[in-house]
């Protein structure tokens, strides 16, 4: 109990940080949101009136206290450039961005992990190699120049999709799940070939210990003792790796995006550092920050739910 | 000790892939440093007339939307990214080797402020805190290298750090010190050169990272500004023209694989840090 306090706890002073210097670094930046708002051309009443009403009047640490106040309520004030609430906005980019983080993660998963058992089993083996000598590559790439190669090739040689498209989940679901799976795929293969090697380095030393000897003086199988034994345990420091990993896919989304030309968070956050449009980026900001906190929170409580180990401190 | 052991195990495959590592990186910095002194062509000459153009004898990898010869902006971008990733990465290795250097030696309450900032700081991909300093201080090639410099100061602190708090504790500090020496020169004298294998592998990847993150930000357009060529604004630029120009975006984007991949391989065989392993 005392170590689930002690997470809380440091997760919410952690995220309070994330605020306070968020708040600061936009608050250094010279400029004036209500002449941002309004144009230089702007009566000295009109911006004094627009002041007033956005609070920019107030002290610092009130001004901090009410964006604070709001950013937990989910309010994170009016937009320079679309005057529009923040929220709102970020409201519109979040199903592209989720689905394709989410689509990203199930790739990785669901095509590592097989790999990853099949390069440990036959290690040194002819597909050991072809799979190690592959992923080695593959990290190399980055998920935007993959994302162009897979535009030119499936988008625009194949014509399996057509690049730039996108429908919202609303409107027609399945239409939108077959426009995140290409961009999904940019972000997830080089990540799979991390987590492919990973998760062979961890394998081949569990496989080392007495108790996988023990398993097979007992007469099971390696299949068995493969999936039985030794992958319970070789996942565990695979946990953490994909609490990386998943912070990692956000961050590659933000590019993919791009490239796909998908209404995403990512493409809020650019299009918002380009217009100096800083509640947004305030915003976006502390959403990243706080997905990449709550699943590292998440991380490791599994950790130690998996391991009880970590919880002697 | 267990570093050894680890080595010995797979003597075959070690040398292949630091020979193709090095290879690699060789052949990527010859061609940069030759774009230094000599391209082919000008990397800004536009020429109408050759707009688009696929790839042919005079101009190898083709030419792009305004007939630049993509050769030469491939040799003169690349510069331009390697110049970053170099002084990005020293900033990054000299401060946080001080940063490192101090926490891990003397520890206390200094340390463990130090270190959960660097934890929580290590727990954001870089571009993103990358692009959070670019939208405070502006875009353009010396504010990327400032702010990816910065970035990068916590991880090499990270691996300072645990290597200090290793070798602190050994009989060859504690001989130095019998001998007189003071904590500045143990530090810097003594154990800074022990700490160079890991520190070595650090520096390989931090470059890695610094590309990449560099190619990134200027595909975003928030990196590098025109006139200034880098890969990753070859590429931004080169995706306009995608249906009739192709070759213009492989150029760049090949030439970062290839450095990143020389890379890479030359760190995964100097040095196994141990926390790739989960800290166990």
């Amino acid at each position: 109990m005392r170590y689930y306090l002690k997470k809380i706890i440091s997760l919410i002073m952690v995220l309070f940080l994330i605020m306070l210097l968020t708040f600061i670094a936009f608050q250094v930046i010279p400029g004036d949101g209500a002449v941002t708002r309004l144009g230089v051309d702007a009566t000295p009443e009109a911006i004094e009136a627009l002041r007033e009403s956005l609070g920019l009047n107030k002290s610092l640490p009130a001004r901090f206290f009410s964006f604070l106040g709001g950013a937990v309520r989910g309010d994170f004030g009016i937009s320079y450039h679309y005057s529009k609430p923040v929220g709102e906005l970020l409201a519109a980019r979040l199903p592209a961005t989720v689905g394709l983080a989410v689509i990203s993660i199930l790739f990785i998963v669901a095509v590592s992990v097989p790999l990853g058992l099949l390069c440990s089993r036959r290690e040194g083996g002819v597909a050991d190699r072809v799979i190690t000598f592959v992923t080695q590559t593959l990290m190399a790439v980055p998920a935007f120049f993959l994302g162009i190669i897979i535009t030119l090739v499936f988008g625009l040689a194949l014509r399996w999709f057509s690049p730039g498209g996108y429908v919202s989940p609303g409107e027609d679901f399945m239409g939108f799940l077959s426009y995140m799976v290409f961009p999904a795929i940019s972000i997830a293969i080089p990540k799979i070939a991390m987590t492919v090697k990973f998760l062979k380095t961890s394998v081949l030393r569990e496989l080392k210990l007495d108790y996988v000897r023990t398993a097979r003086s007992k007469g099971n199988t390696e299949r068995a003792i493969l999936w039985k034994h030794v992958l319970k345990n070789a996942l565990i420091p695979v946990i953490t790796f994909m609490g990386m990993v998943i912070a990692d896919v956000l961050a590659g989304s933000i590019v993919v995006e791009k490239v796909f030309n998908l209404p995403g968070v990512g493409r809020l956050l650019i299009t918002a550092i380009s217009n100096r449009d800083y509640p947004v980026v305030e915003a976006v900001v502390v959403y990243i920050a706080s997905v990449v906190l709550i699943v590292n929170f998440v991380v490791d409580l599994l950790y130690q739910k998996v391991d009880p180990r970590v919880r002697i401190e | 000790m267990k570093s050894t052991e680890k080595k010995r195990r797979q003597p075959n495959t070690v040398n292949w892939s630091l020979a193709v590592g090095i290879a690699l990186v060789s052949a990527v910095l010859l061609f940069v440093f030759v774009g230094l002194f000599y391209t082919p062509y000008d990397p800004m000459e536009m020429s109408m007339a050759l707009k688009n153009k696929p790839p042919s004898l005079s101009h190898p990898f083709g030419t792009d939307y305004m007939g630049r010869d993509v050769l030469s902006r491939v040799m003169d971008g690349a510069g331009t990214t390697f110049l970053i990733g170099v002084v990005t990465v020293v900033i990054g290795l000299v401060l946080g080797t001080l940063v490192g250097a101090f926490t891990g030696y003397y520890g206390g309450l200094a340390d463990e402020i130090l270190m959960r900032l660097n934890d929580t700081l290590t727990s954001f991909p870089s571009i993103l805190l990358a692009l959070v300093f670019v939208s405070v201080i502006g875009t353009g090639k010396y504010n990327i290298i400032i702010a990816l410099g910065v970035i990068f100061i916590p991880s090499f602190a990270r691996v300072v750090r645990s290597e200090y708090i290793v070798q602190k504790e050994l009989d060859y500090v504690s001989n130095a010190r019998l001998l007189g020496a003071g904590n500045l020169r143990i530090m810097f004298v003594h154990i800074l050169p022990n700490t160079a294998p890991i520190l070595l592998s650090s520096v390989t990847i931090g470059l890695n990272n610094a590309i990449l993150a560099e190619a990134g930000m200027s595909y975003l357009s928030l990196g590098v500004q025109p006139p200034d060529p880098s890969l990753g604004r070859m590429l931004s630029e080169a995706q306009g023209y995608f249906m009739s120009a192709p070759w213009v975006a492989l150029a760049p984007g090949m030439m970062i694989v290839l450095t990143v991949l020389g890379f890479s391989m030359i760190s995964e065989n100097i040095g196994r840090r141990e926390r790739d392993f989960g800290g166990k």
